[in-house]
């Protein structure tokens, strides 16, 4: 077929390019395409914050990997992965209060409606319970525990999916080797400049520092914050968000680690921005995400010490499109995201899934991409309305951990806070990365309890609710009290 | 449906539920066709499959076979499951366009069950396994809409319903907000009440002559607006599925019951008179008329707010997306549910009924383009209905839809809303809307390799068919 696209060039050696030149290489084997991977990092440049913080993941990861048949345990030896149950959040609301974010489900549907709401209905009559009490990936994390979810729907170990903690670096070098034994091709040379075809929508080719043009049907840019095609070359604007979330730097280093690892991540609230651990099974990932109108760059520097520490800038934002002519951005090309809830790696997964179903030929690349930058897009704003939440309901006294910000709320996360407080309904959207236990769960950890709840939640008598509710969590600490400590488990399972 | 619902989910202690009908009223339906959400409605319920089919002389449906409608002499089947089988992560009608692209004639009802089934008048209850060649479906039921009404009642009033036989003469609006006070019944009766569910059909007694609510119009995507109705005797096998066949000015609806065959013809009155769209109907029966044809009108809409003040609309004052994919009792179930999550407090707080009439409307949206599809992407030029309908603008909502199908397959998937990817594959494709292109991820893939995947499913699925009981004995043996 004359219009098939059998040329892809991606432009960006990073994660985000591998990642996805090793997905697109998996979808389309057996076709007949070439894939080349153009490094444009120059030499000495700085190292893409958002590969730096895709050390902690979603659990959109494991399922991408078991798609691609990649064996779990030479990726986590690898990779020095750990596991990851959620992430803990301190110190949002109040210095001495932490809540986890677990990833699976809430308590259990009693009476056709959402647990959440039977929590709500205690905290009206005096019990304030926190969601993360009801939750077997919260109460395993908080002991340090791990085993791989039940695969028997009826035990309680079912009710939980889990990501990782993983080494970044070795992570885009595995990727790396894996797309090229698919038949992706490096090309080692710096970009140089971005030619566009006469009508100025789509690119033609991109020239590299040696001289070369590589000419290509469909243009990945995976150049990282500069957007080197989709931005600069294309012209595609960059709506930032900085206005609802000032943190704009970062310092990050690794340690050795002195303890175990934990099965989740440490998120807490400092002065000016927030500091972030994320343990690998020898070290210990750590950072602080800061405003650099706040704290000081050399100060945050002396924070985490040690070793060779990376210091970053970003804007948090996205471009208008992520999908414009023949060229699609992945990564921090098309938009950037602080890592307060991991988002990194997920919404490159979900760039390239979504690119797959609606792979274009040279003639439908304008329909495809409509539909890409609505779904797409779609994702981006709602993980945005997620991360801001948190700072929306954070009651410290330093900013940004001071309440509202000054600019206009989005107005659909204003609508899902109206909601939620008002009835704890969580509003979705068609398409989202976080789910309902996601959102509840953040609410009441940041302090939010909705002033009505589900008629439903009435069904039961109050003796009865309290037995159940009580009957829940005891299962629940039972079965993870029988779980191993996390590395034990990681320590068995990688022997 | 609405009073058994408040019934099951309300603690009586919380609620007093009071209905009120009069008999001189009648009900509209004459063989309800419904979707597979209806058995969630029913278990809900606890209500017994074989006793609720045994007393609504209902039978098992499969799907809605689609006659005449993209072109005269076309015939299709939209099914409730799943065709075919992807491979390697290729969806299947991928797969099955790849191949019609060069030339391959087989249909894509070939790669669905309860199409083969169907047409076979066979039936059998899906099972669980989903390795199972008889997975991946659903069913739904044809039943008597005049016979639900009571059984629901049978099993509301024993749980705390309040029924009244009255019609309403007068409803008192509160001086301060408007909010609906009470109503009066011709008896003199005084019926006080918080909240008011308005299921009075298309003349909207409360939430449209009482509170004005206004109605959005869509008689410009969905010019029919009269429909005349007919029972008949039942003749040939006991068919699993709803067939609508498209006339002239309108379609024709054909609804096998236990007893009886329910008949109607939905059509447009710019196009046809009253008598002639009777006619039309009766001489197109397949078996004796047993009453005299009924007439029905309407306007196809929705109402501005199906939640205004404390009242809210379910089933037709709600609105009205004619019976075309049996999405009336559906849209019921929908407004039921919505409502029952967000159940108000006295207050009937703004936040609440926004939130409630947000998610209504994308329900009737959404079901309203599925709709139109069926109308709009027709290539019959032999009447002016389906040239009116070819040539109308349509909404952007499913313009966007159609130009993603028709550019290579791509169906829009959405969270809140009735008919998933099956259902768009089944209508674009029977309706001529075939996609230009194939999914580039089929390049390569050699053809015989696809051929072989799609004759081992066309295999399964007359094997899975031939399995099956016909839907006659199903129903004599365990209803």
């Amino acid at each position: 077929m004359s219009e098939a696209v059998r040329n892809i060039v991606v432009v960006g050696g990073g994660l985000a390019g591998w990642y996805a030149a090793a997905r697109l290489g998996h979808a389309m084997r057996g076709r007949k395409i070439t894939v080349r991977v153009v490094h444009a990092a120059a030499p000495g440049a700085e190292a893409d914050p958002l590969d730096v913080f895709c050390a902690s993941t979603l659990p959109g990861l494991p399922l991408a990997h078991a798609e691609l048949g990649r064996d779990e345990r030479a990726f986590m030896r690898e990779c020095r992965a750990t596991f990851k149950l959620g992430t803990e959040y301190r110190g949002l609301t109040d210095p001495a209060r932490s809540y986890l974010l677990p990833h699976g489900e809430i308590g259990a549907r009693l009476e056709a409606v959402g647990f959440h709401q039977f929590i709500t209905r205690l905290a009206q009559s005096g019990r304030a319970l926190d969601l993360d009490e009801f939750s077997v990936p919260a109460l395993a994390a908080r002991l340090g525990r791990f085993a791989h979810p039940s695969q028997d729907a009826r035990s309680v170990l079912s009710t939980f999916e889990y990501a990782y903690h993983l080494d970044t670096q070795a992570y885009t070098r595995l990727v790396r080797g894996f797309a090229q034994s698919l038949g992706a091709v490096a090309v080692d040379a710096e970009l140089a400049g971005v030619e566009l075809d006469a009508d100025g929508r789509n690119i033609a080719a991109v020239r590299l520092a040696d001289g070369q043009r590589i000419a290509g049907d469909l243009f990945l840019d995976c150049s990282g914050a500069r957007a080197a095609l989709l931005g600069e070359a294309l012209g595609v604007p960059f709506d930032s968000w900085q206005s609802w979330l000032p943190c704009d730097r970062a310092v990050v280093t690794s340690v050795a680690a002195f303890e175990p690892p934990a099965p989740f991540t440490r998120v807490s609230a400092e002065p000016g921005g927030w500091s972030w651990q994320a343990p690998l099974r020898d070290q210990l990932v750590q950072g602080l995400i800061f405003d650099g109108n706040r704290v000081d760059a050399d100060a945050a520097l002396g924070k985490v010490a040690q070793s060779r520490p990376l210091a970053l800038r970003f804007t948090n934002g996205r471009h208008r499109e992520l999908w414009r002519g023949n060229c699609v951005a992945i990564g921090a090309a098309a938009g950037f995201l602080e890592p307060l809830a991991a988002t990194g790696l997920e919404l490159i997964n979900e760039g390239v899934t979504r690119l797959v179903a609606l792979f274009p030929d040279r003639g439908s690349a304008v329909v495809m991409a409509n539909e890409y930058n609505r779904a797409l897009g779609a994702m981006y704003d709602g993980a945005r309305d997620f991360v801001l939440l948190h700072y929306l309901l954070s009651r410290r006294a330093a900013a940004p951990w001071n309440g509202p910000p000054a600019a206009a709320l989005p107005p659909s996360l204003a609508r899902r806070v109206e909601m939620f407080r008002y009835r704890g309904r969580v509003v979705l959207n068609d398409d989202e990365i976080f789910e309902e236990p996601d959102w509840a769960c953040t609410f009441v950890g940041l302090g939010q309890r909705p002033a009505h709840y589900s008629i439903l939640a009435d069904q039961l008598g109050d003796a009865d609710m309290v037995a159940q509710v009580a009957k829940i969590a005891r299962v629940m600490q039972a079965a993870v009290q029988k779980l191993p400590p996390h590395h034990l488990y990681l320590d068995r399972y990688l022997a | 449906m609405a009073a058994a619902s408040l019934a099951r989910f309300l603690r009586p202690d919380q609620c007093s539920i009071r209905l009120v009908e009069s008999a001189e009223i009648g009900i509209v339906g004459v063989g309800e066709a419904t979707v597979p959400h209806i058995r969630f409605f029913n278990q809900t319920l606890g209500l017994d499959e074989a006793d609720f089919m045994r007393k609504t002389h209902a039978t098992f449906k499969l799907g809605i076979e689609f006659v005449n409608w993209a072109r005269l002499g076309d015939s299709y089947m939209h099914p409730f499951g799943d065709y075919g089988r992807p491979l390697r992560g290729v969806k299947f009608h991928q797969l099955w366009n790849r191949l019609r692209l060069v030339g391959d004639t087989n249909p894509i009802d070939d790669y669905s069950l309860p199409i083969e089934a169907a047409k076979n008048a066979r039936f059998a209850p899906p099972t669980n396994d989903p390795q199972s060649p008889l997975a991946g479906f659903g069913y739904a039921f044809q039943f008597d809409a005049t016979l639900f009404a009571p059984f629901l009642r049978a099993w509301a009033e024993p749980r705390g319903v309040r029924r009244t036989e009255g019609r309403v003469v007068d409803v008192t609006l509160r001086g301060t907000d408007g909010f609906i006070e009470s109503l009066t019944l011709a008896s003199g009766e005084k019926i006080e009440g918080d909240l008011f569910i308005d299921c009075s059909g298309f003349f909207g007694l409360l939430t449209e002559k009482s509170l004005h609510t206004g109605y959005e119009d869509w008689t410009h995507w969905l010019p029919c607006d009269r429909a005349v109705a007919v029972p008949c005797e039942s003749s040939g096998p006991l068919l699993p599925y709803t067939r609508s066949t498209a006339h002239g000015a309108g379609w024709q609806w054909r609804i096998p019951l236990q007893n009886r065959t329910g008949n109607g013809h939905v059509y447009s009155s710019q196009f046809i008179s009253d008598d002639e769209a009777a006619a039309t109907l009766l001489k197109n029966l397949d078996g004796k008329a047993l009453a005299e044809p009924r007439l029905l009108k309407f306007v196809t809409g929705r109402r501005k707010k199906t939640w205004n003040r404390n009242c809210v609309a379910v089933g037709l004052s709600g609105g009205f997306v004619e019976p075309l994919e049996s999405t009336s009792i559906y849209l019921i179930q929908a407004a039921i549910t919505h409502l029952i999550e967000l159940f108000p407090d006295r207050n009937f707080d703004a936040v609440n009924l926004d939130e409630y009439n947000r998610v209504m409307d994308l329900e009737f949206e959404r079901v309203r383009d599925f709709i139109v599809l069926h109308y709009h992407a027709t290539e019959r030029d032999d009447t002016p209905l389906w040239n009116y309908v070819r040539n109308m603008p349509i909404p952007d909502s499913l313009a966007y839809k159609m130009e993603l199908f028709r550019e290579r397959g791509v169906v829009v998937n959405y969270r809140v809303g009735l008919f998933y990817e099956p259902s768009w594959v089944a209508v674009y494709v029977g309706q001529r809307i075939l996609p230009k292109r194939f999914d580039p991820l089929l390049d390569d893939t050699p053809l015989d390799e696809l051929r072989r995947h799609t004759g081992a499913l066309r295999a399964a699925v007359q094997a899975g068919a031939k399995a099956m009981p016909t839907q006659a004995d199903l129903i004599s043996r365990h209803v």
